[in-house]
């Protein structure tokens, strides 16, 4: 030891050392409970999940095991007494939620004497624990389900197949997307769909409207920046699925289109697509509606900047209407529909979440009995209003006491949503990146709209091929 | 590891050497008992724990192997049902160009941040290994990234490094550098990878410089002073006395951090996942990708394998090193 060296260094490290491990303890112990240590993701892409295909001619009806109205799950109490089941659902993003479906969980073991052991998945890392709970055998009996990923899970046969209930009018998109190759696996739990979500105070401010069609979009922007030191609109890069593949259809076109024979093919590299997509990137490319930095971002990005007021309109869900309230109650927000596309209509996705039972549980009754629980109309009401969601049947949409903002939610919802193309190969789409990377790649501007959409349905071929 | 635990129980027993004749009271222990205990029981012993290592080690690659040559995918779990396809993903990995660019990628990239890592690790110790006032608070500080969990890093880095509300941005143009007004750090991979380079160097040199201020120390002061005496300056001091002693320590811990950057996962999966457009890609996420998101089992795989050949391979020429270096 040379003089001066003390070893207080090392009795620090070793206390140190000693707190580290305590901490991934707790961190450990917090995972467990389903606590993220991650930023909270607010409203993940991912629970957007689609659902209707106009082309997919196999209406199959919406199966779903919608309770009558008496609530009570189809048991008398202590009908499922000893029976155990795991249910996994989606973070919904905050504690009360959490709380209100703890809520549920436990009134329903008490009316029935089950035991549920009640699970909360963050969004972001869900897919992998599927995929990891299928490989290793070790499912749970219920969960919610991505709408995109239904069909692609229940290509392997996990999900049981529900009860047609026949009667009751769905979302249609919701329907479609539970219902892959006709039959039916996931029951429609909640839905919602995008606006246009503005900052009133500077429309009112420079007199302007929110925009009604695409050129609109692209004047009021010019204004704003003009008139303004604000980003315009909030046009994403890496986050950009449920932005671009919307304006597709906007255009008149189709991202994939079923034939006769039930398989599938790409189209959306024809004219009508390529003009989406070329429209979508120019407006961070051309009319720099979005800092340089948004080639990277994601709509919680964009969400960001419309709550610091650098960006005056962003495409958001209820749930980041309701982020957006949170954090700037001074902010005068507006809500209109998004605008029209050059085809005269605003297709946007219906996104939202089944609820599936998996065919290997031990417990089906309980399991069955649960989803129809949570499935009954004012529990579905009272969740779906509280996460900024609605209902996945017209029936209680319009049950619902909506304020003006929701209407136009509302009616995005009912009047102009439609799904991805509803095949097993979807969710694999979107992991692969496939179409954010031919977004970021024409922002870039390497490769043209036409040679990167191209590439895009190549795949999409390849994997409909396989 | 495989001699661990399973030798061959037809072995002779060694030559029993002549046993210094006992008090007639103790029982005399005969050859057998002696070749038990000499031999049969430590492997006893060991045995459990050699059967765990197996199970979590040598299983899993030998199952990945297995996979790698075959067309597994999600199904192939629940029905056990897969074909074998040869050297197809094999194939694919060497054909296909982007698989073939994250490679390369992964290699430069990983090699970068040895060589970022091992500068500043061995700059802090050397800073470290002086007597000054505050030094003490300098090395817990020093430790501090160490102990931070990987992912709550990387989202802070991502954060420092975002275009609008960055720490990264606010300081370079606070310092004048107007460039830096709303900078996108991931837009292009180039740039993408130094802030991502930048957070895991950041992570990884207190490992460096707290074993090498360990080795540091273990240098005697008399050569120093020697040295100091013969007029040798800090750099030559430092290039030929201090380097050569440390030779094996330096050694084990480039390989340490070659096999740690080889694995990065966390930083680019929080900070670009990959993006954009898959140009931040590591070998690390391409594997998770083809696996989780493509239910590819058997060319993720394929990819992890090549991973396993060449970190067999820098351990391998680790041991070589050392083994010319005689010593161990």
């Amino acid at each position: 030891m040379r003089p001066g060296l003390t070893p207080h260094p090392l009795r620090a490290l070793l206390a140190l050392l000693a707190l580290t491990v305590l901490l991934a303890a707790c961190e450990a112990e917090e995972a467990a409970e389903g606590e993220p240590d991650e930023p909270d993701e607010e409203e993940p892409d991912e629970a957007e999940p689609d659902a209707d295909e106009p082309d997919a001619e196999d209406e199959a009806e919406p199966d779903e095991a919608e309770p009558d109205e008496d609530d009570e799950a189809d048991g008398a109490s202590g009908d499922h007494d000893g029976e155990s089941i795991t249910v996994w659902i989606m973070q919904p993003g905050s504690d009360d939620l959490e709380e209100m479906l703890e809520g549920f969980t436990a009134d329903f073991e008490e009316e029935t004497g089950a035991d549920v052991d009640l699970l909360f998945q963050p969004w972001p890392d869900a897919h992998d624990a599927f995929t990891t709970a299928i490989a290793g055998d070790d499912m749970p009996d219920v969960a919610e389900m991505g709408t995109t990923w239904t069909p692609e899970f229940g290509e392997l046969g996990v999900f049981a197949e529900q009860e047609d209930s026949g009667d009751v009018e769905y979302i249609e998109a919701l329907v479609e997307s539970g219902t892959p190759e006709g039959t039916p696996l996931g029951a429609p739990w909640y839905a919602g769909a995008r606006a246009l979500i503005y900052n009133a105070e500077v429309f009112d401010e420079l007199g302007l409207e929110p925009p009604e069609d695409w050129d609109e979009l692209v004047d009021v922007g010019e204004t704003i920046q003009a008139e303004t030191d604000m980003h315009a609109y909030g046009v994403v890069g890496a986050g950009a699925n449920h932005f671009v593949l919307p304006r597709v259809w906007q255009a008149g076109g189709e991202i994939g289109e079923q034939h006769d024979d039930g398989t599938w093919e790409a189209t959306l590299n024809e004219q009508e697509g390529v003009e989406a997509f070329d429209e979508y990137a120019s407006l961070w490319s051309e009319h720099e509606f979005a800092p340089d930095g948004a080639l990277n971002w994601d709509v919680n990005d964009a969400q960001d900047a419309f709550i610091n007021e650098d960006m005056a309109m962003f495409e958001g869900l209820g749930p980041n209407l309701g982020v957006v309230q949170g954090e700037a109650e001074d902010l005068e927000v507006g809500v209109a529909p998004l605008p029209e596309g050059p085809a005269g209509n605003r297709d946007t996705l219906a996104g939202g979440s089944h609820l599936v039972r998996f065919a290997d549980s031990q417990s089906p009754e309980t399991a069955q009995a649960y989803i129809e629980y949570l499935l009954a109309d004012e529990r579905v009401a009272e969740f779906s209003e509280a996460v900024g969601f609605f209902p996945g049947t017209i029936e209680g949409i319009e049950a619902m006491d909506l304020d003006e903002h929701g209407e136009v939610f509302a009616e995005m919802l009912t009047d102009h949503s439609r799904s991805y193309p509803p095949t097993a190969e979807w969710g694999g789409f979107e992991g692969e990146a496939l179409f954010t990377d031919a977004v970021q790649l024409i922002m870039q501007g390497d490769v043209s709209a036409q040679e990167a959409l191209d590439d895009v349905a190549d795949d999409m071929n390849d994997a409909f091929q396989e | 590891m495989s001699q661990l635990g399973t030798r061959p129980t037809g072995e002779a027993a060694s030559p029993s050497e002549p046993v210094a004749s006992a008090p007639p009271a103790r029982r005399r222990r005969g050859p057998n008992r002696r070749f038990f205990e000499a031999r049969i029981l430590p492997a006893l012993f060991l045995l459990p724990a050699a059967l765990f290592i197996f199970g979590l080690t040598v299983w899993p690659v030998l199952r990945a192997l297995q996979l790698s040559f075959t067309n597994a995918d999600l199904s192939m779990f629940m029905t056990g049902e897969f074909d074998y396809i040869g050297l197809a993903n094999y194939v694919e990995v060497a054909t296909d160009a982007h698989l073939r660019g994250v490679f390369v990628t992964t290699a430069v990239f990983g090699l970068l941040c040895v060589l970022g890592t091992m500068v500043l690790g061995i700059a802090v110790a050397l800073l470290l290994n002086r007597a000054f006032k505050g030094r003490t608070l300098l090395a817990i500080l020093v430790l501090l990234p160490w102990a931070v969990p990987r992912v709550a890093v990387a989202a802070l880095w991502e954060w420092i490094f975002h275009d609008q509300y960055g720490l990264a941005n606010w300081m370079l143009t606070s310092v004048g550098m107007e460039f830096f007004e709303g900078f996108a750090w991931f837009n292009n991979r180039y740039v993408a990878f130094t802030a991502i380079g930048i957070a895991i160097v950041w992570q990884s040199f207190p490992f460096v410089a707290l074993a090498m201020l360990a080795g540091l120390q273990s240098v005697p002061n008399e050569v120093m002073d020697a040295a100091r005496v013969d007029g040798a300056g800090a750099w030559q001091r430092v290039r030929r006395i201090i380097l050569p002693m440390l030779k094996p320590l330096l050694l084990v811990l480039i390989v340490i951090s070659t096999i740690w950057n080889f694995k990065i996962f966390d930083q680019v999966f929080v900070m670009t996942e990959g993006g954009p457009a898959r140009q931040t890609e590591l070998l690390a996420i391409t594997t998770w990708r083809e696996a989780f998101t493509q239910h590819d089992f058997g060319l993720a795989s394929a990819l992890a394998m090549g991973m396993f050949v060449i970190l067999a391979g820098v351990t391998l020429l680790y041991l070589w090193l050392i083994r010319e270096e005689g010593e161990l």
